[in-house]
């Protein structure tokens, strides 16, 4: 069960990780362009160890509800993954027909099984981003393999 | 100035030129509420078609676009907790909890309100005392920019009450990301693991959309809670009524106005930052300082009146000088060029009737988004009573084209992830994010800054320090950062004690 301490703990664990990484990144840089990152590294790093220390030593207290986390964890790894399966098919099968489909399999994965919204939602919101990216605005469609 | 004035009136009271302001307006207001459309997306796009129109015709279009994109960035920054436009990042911050309490029209009437009032004491700025101001815009040399952006990195205190260890945390990886890409003197590629995107750095219309869109659709998805049912939404109360809250708050309102018209003289700062120190002031002189982030309408008129008192700041330097100080005033400067107008002393005399005649427009663009915006926003507020099954999945595809938008690239699909990934592990941990949207903003500021400032005394740092406690606007700017960080200091400690009791 992760408590409020143990979290702001694995917070300054981060921060501190990702200080050093860029520490180290900017030790390659030539020293006019790597000081600003490396004094914002070394003061990252040092609020990290300081205010994770100070929460070391405070007491445990409550924990937040183990399955709000989880929730959150796995609502987190189901965008990602649906971003990334959304961005394949652009590039596969052309905005439109990724767009709907896209629409259609995520409303249903959320619980929607109506297609009398499903299909009106799909098809219209694909349509008004259609005109407003790519006619209205002048936006170049991403190149597709497949096109439709 | 009076016969100017009855000249640029008579240029704008002709059919077609009303009818741009109107259209400049209305696609100002869609634009600026939909997160991965920008005013300068907007402007630039419709200047070609004013080609065909008369220059005060095709200039108040585009001067209606810019004021009202700006303002209605806060329609789903208060809805949605999205905001549509890096001006509405410190609105969103009271604005989306009182949308959350079921003050929705409350919170979209005080914006809509704030930003009109700010816009329009901005455009008397501009009529009044443009050239003073303007000169006054040329005395900002480089160490004063860079206090400029360290006075706005202090406002971070501001922002994390409560958690002011991790806001700085976050203010600091804020101003971290900001270095990817190139080095604003030496060119040199930081941090770009060998990808071209990277080489301009992270897109701040991106880094937003993923930052706030992302983690909402996750809290969307994984949250059980209900909508809170939207008392004021068809109630009796309707938005005009809270124009007498707005006016009840005299010195917030001309305080962030003001906050707002000398940020935006000042080239190359821009509305967030305004919108950020104002709301800043507002929380420092409010008796009610524990209610900012919780919902608080003073925040909320604070952020949009200097957003949008910025906007006419911004114009100055650019009729006065040519110098514009944003991307849109860029886009406006080229608007300029191409109805045969050069920005100058000629512009306020041989091209009186044109000039004024913009300038009229702004006014009345200033006042007509009050309506055409309230209209809109009453139908936007509906869509918090759309299931989160239907709703979460057409934000995702907004932000997703809306990311893609910006340089036609895919690659910006997956720094919007990566963003909002980041977004998603700071409320996780409960670390504030608007410390990291500042941090991004003013990092580039701050470091490019440091250094033309370090190359101009050649490295030499005892002259720089020098030069920072003796120039006078560096003692002003010095002064005000040291008296924002004695306030945050402070009210950590007050929070701490709050806590402990």
């Amino acid at each position: 069960m992760q408590t409020e301490r143990n979290k702001d703990i694995l917070f300054c664990l981060l921060a501190f990780g990702v200080a050093l990484a860029a520490l180290a990144g900017s030790l390659t840089y030539q020293p006019a362009s790597s000081y600003f990152p490396q004094l914002l590294a070394l003061f990252v790093a040092v609020l990290a160890a300081v205010f994770g220390l100070h929460r070391w030593k405070t007491p445990q207290g409550e924990g937040t509800e183990p399955q709000n986390d989880l929730s959150q964890l796995a609502g987190f790894a189901k965008v990602v993954v649906s971003i990334l399966l959304y961005t394949g098919l652009l590039m596969l099968i052309g905005f439109s027909a990724a767009t709907i489909l896209f629409l259609v399999l995520m409303m249903v994965t959320l619980g929607e099984r109506s297609p009398l919204i499903v299909a009106p939602v799909a098809l219209g919101l694909t349509g008004l981003l259609v005109f407003l990216f790519f006619w209205f605005l002048g936006v170049s469609p991403p190149e597709a393999l497949i096109a439709f | 100035m009076l016969d100017n004035l009855l000249l640029g009136f008579d240029a704008l009271m002709t059919p077609m030129a009303l009818f741009a302001v109107f259209a400049g307006v209305v696609g100002g207001v869609v634009i600026g509420s939909l997160p991965g459309l920008t005013s300068t997306m907007g402007v630039a796009l419709l200047i070609p078609l004013t080609f065909s129109m008369p220059p005060e015709a095709g200039l108040a279009m585009l001067g209606g676009i810019y004021l009202a994109s700006t303002y209605s960035g806060s329609i789903s920054a208060i809805i949605l907790n999205i905001p549509g436009t890096p001006a509405a990042v410190a609105t969103l911050l009271d604005g989306h909890p009182m949308s959350q309490r079921g003050e929705t029209t409350r919170a979209l009437a005080l914006a809509t309100f704030g930003s009109s009032i700010g816009g329009i004491l901005s455009v008397f700025a501009l009529l009044l005392i443009a050239p003073p101001l303007a000169e006054f815009s040329l005395r900002f040399g480089s160490p004063e920019y860079f206090l400029l952006a360290v006075f706005g990195i202090t406002v971070i205190a501001s922002l994390s009450a409560g958690a002011m260890t991790k806001g700085l945390i976050a203010g600091a990886l804020g101003l971290m990301l900001s270095t990817i890409g190139s080095h604003p003197l030496t060119g040199e590629l930081r941090f770009t693991f060998g990808q071209p995107s990277l080489y301009d750095g992270i897109p701040m219309v991106v880094s937003l959309i993923g930052l706030y869109s992302i983690p909402e659709v996750i809290s969307m998805i994984s949250d059980k809670k209900t909508v809170v049912p939207q008392a004021d939404i068809n109630g009796t109360r309707g938005p005009l009524s809270y124009l007498g809250e707005v006016f009840q708050q005299k010195l917030n309102v001309l305080r962030s106005s003001l906050i707002g018209i000398i940020v935006g003289i000042i080239p190359g700062v821009g509305c967030s930052v305004g919108g950020f120190i104002s709301y800043d002031a507002a929380k420092r002189g409010s008796k009610s300082r524990e209610e900012f982030g919780n919902g608080s309408p003073e925040g909320v008129i604070a952020s949009e009146t200097a957003n949008n008192a910025v906007t006419g700041g911004t114009l100055i330097p650019l009729l006065t000088l040519g110098i514009p100080g944003n991307p849109v005033t860029a886009v406006l400067l080229g608007g300029l060029m191409i109805h045969g107008l050069r920005p100058g002393a000629d512009l306020f005399t041989l091209n009186a009737d044109v000039t004024y005649g913009f300038i009229l427009s702004l006014l009345v663009a200033n006042v007509l988004f009050v309506p055409v915006g309230l209209l809109f926003a009453r139908y936007c507020a509906k869509v918090i009573m759309v299931p989160r099954r239907v709703l979460a999945p057409c934000i995702l595809a907004f932000a997703v084209i809306g990311s893609y938008s910006i340089r036609s690239s895919v690659d910006d699909i997956l720094i919007m992830l990566s963003v909002g990934a980041i977004g998603f592990g700071f409320n996780y941990f409960a670390v504030p994010r608007a410390p990291l949207v500042l941090g991004l903003v003013l990092g580039t500021l701050a470091e490019g800054e440091l250094a033309r400032s370090l190359a101009l005394v050649r490295g030499d740092v005892g002259a720089f320090l020098l030069q920072l406690v003796t120039r006078p606007i560096c003692i002003v700017l010095l002064l005000l950062c040291a008296y924002a960080l004695y306030q945050g200091v402070v009210q950590h400690r007050r929070n701490s004690h709050m806590l402990d009791s």
